[in-house]
């Protein structure tokens, strides 16, 4: 079990992810935007963040770069829509470990969850 | 209306990202998508009006704007029963207004994406999209609204739009897709941009 941030401003693809990982027996926060998941990472202290890209506020890779200059250690998979191949470069340079494109099969999902928490960071 | 012509260039850029666009739409409910190209036009920003086919008729639009390497607006219209076909598919029965819309909005985000992913992939190049944004009116009057941001803009718009029907659950609707005149330029050298 592990302590998972989700982060996406849909209300309704929060509820997707967090059914999904509870049912796999994680421990699940939220936060709308790329501000409130910084704070929020700095409260709660996840051990991975599910992160989408197109936001208000601050969007997912800067939140990333965020979070990766607060802590290098940081282990951050984008989910997001936004799929092109320079967007998942952006990500990735930014400091994301993977890139889930939705729409999400929910297996898919708990390989890349799986994937992330066995890696460093 | 003064329509010009549509480059083949532009035409292609556009069928990659209407195709893209498809196959989101397949991944996202399951079932297969059919998109059926019903107007391809370039016009005059002020004449575009005309393509609201029918204005008066009351829609769910789901507007999203991108930027990047291209610029422009994207509007996904659903009318009669469809916002609650497309909600039903996504939810099952449910009171709960806000996550309808909730859902409405995260499948036109996906759509769009999706579409805007397939051209940037095909052109080279980084094309953000702005969150949704969900509205409830007539036709004519969303295509308006777009259009009266547009035209400070551009005094070209081409306008992609794009009939869908997925399976047999009975959704249809329409996607506009609308760069902006620099990026028409863009478009008009077929992509290649970095």
């Amino acid at each position: 079990m592990a302590r998972i941030l989700v982060v996406d401003d849909a209300r309704f693809m929060r509820l997707q992810c967090t059914k999904v990982l509870r049912e796999a027996g994680h421990e699940v926060a939220e936060a709308e935007n790329g501000a409130e998941a910084v704070e929020r990472y700095e409260e709660w202290k996840p051990q991975l963040v599910l992160m989408d890209v197109t936001m208000p506020v601050m969007d997912g890779i800067e939140a990333v770069k965020a979070i990766k200059e607060k802590d290098p250690d940081a282990r951050i998979v984008m989910v997001s829509a936004i799929g092109q191949q320079a967007m998942v470069m952006s990500a990735i340079e930014a400091g994301a470990l993977d890139f889930v494109l939705k729409p999400f099969a929910p297996q898919l999902l708990l390989e890349a969850v799986n994937k992330a928490l066995a890696s460093a960071g | 209306m003064t329509q010009m012509t549509v480059a083949p260039e532009m035409q292609a850029l556009a069928m990659a990202g209407l195709n893209n666009a498809g196959q989101g739409l397949t991944q996202l409910l399951g079932t297969e998508v059919t998109l059926e190209v019903d107007r391809m036009a370039l016009a005059p920003v002020l004449e575009l009006d005309e393509l609201a086919w029918a204005p008066e008729a009351d829609v769910t639009g789901i507007y999203i704007g991108y930027a990047g390497d291209l610029t422009g607006h994207c509007l996904l219209c659903l009318d009669g029963d469809n916002p609650d076909i497309l909600a039903h598919l996504f939810l099952g029965d449910t009171d709960d207004q806000e996550l309808v819309d909730s859902a409405l909005l995260e499948a036109g985000n996906i759509i769009v994406s999706w579409l805007i992913n397939g051209i940037a992939d095909r052109g080279g190049w980084k094309i953000a999209v702005t969150p949704p944004a969900l509205a409830r009116d007539m036709l004519g009057a969303l295509v308006n609204t777009i259009l009266a941001v547009a035209s400070v803009e551009s005094e070209e718009l081409l306008a992609v739009c794009v009939r869908f029907k997925a399976g047999d659950s009975g959704l249809t609707g329409t996607i506009m897709l609308m760069p902006d005149a620099e990026s028409l330029r863009i478009l008009s050298r077929g992509g290649g941009a970095q």
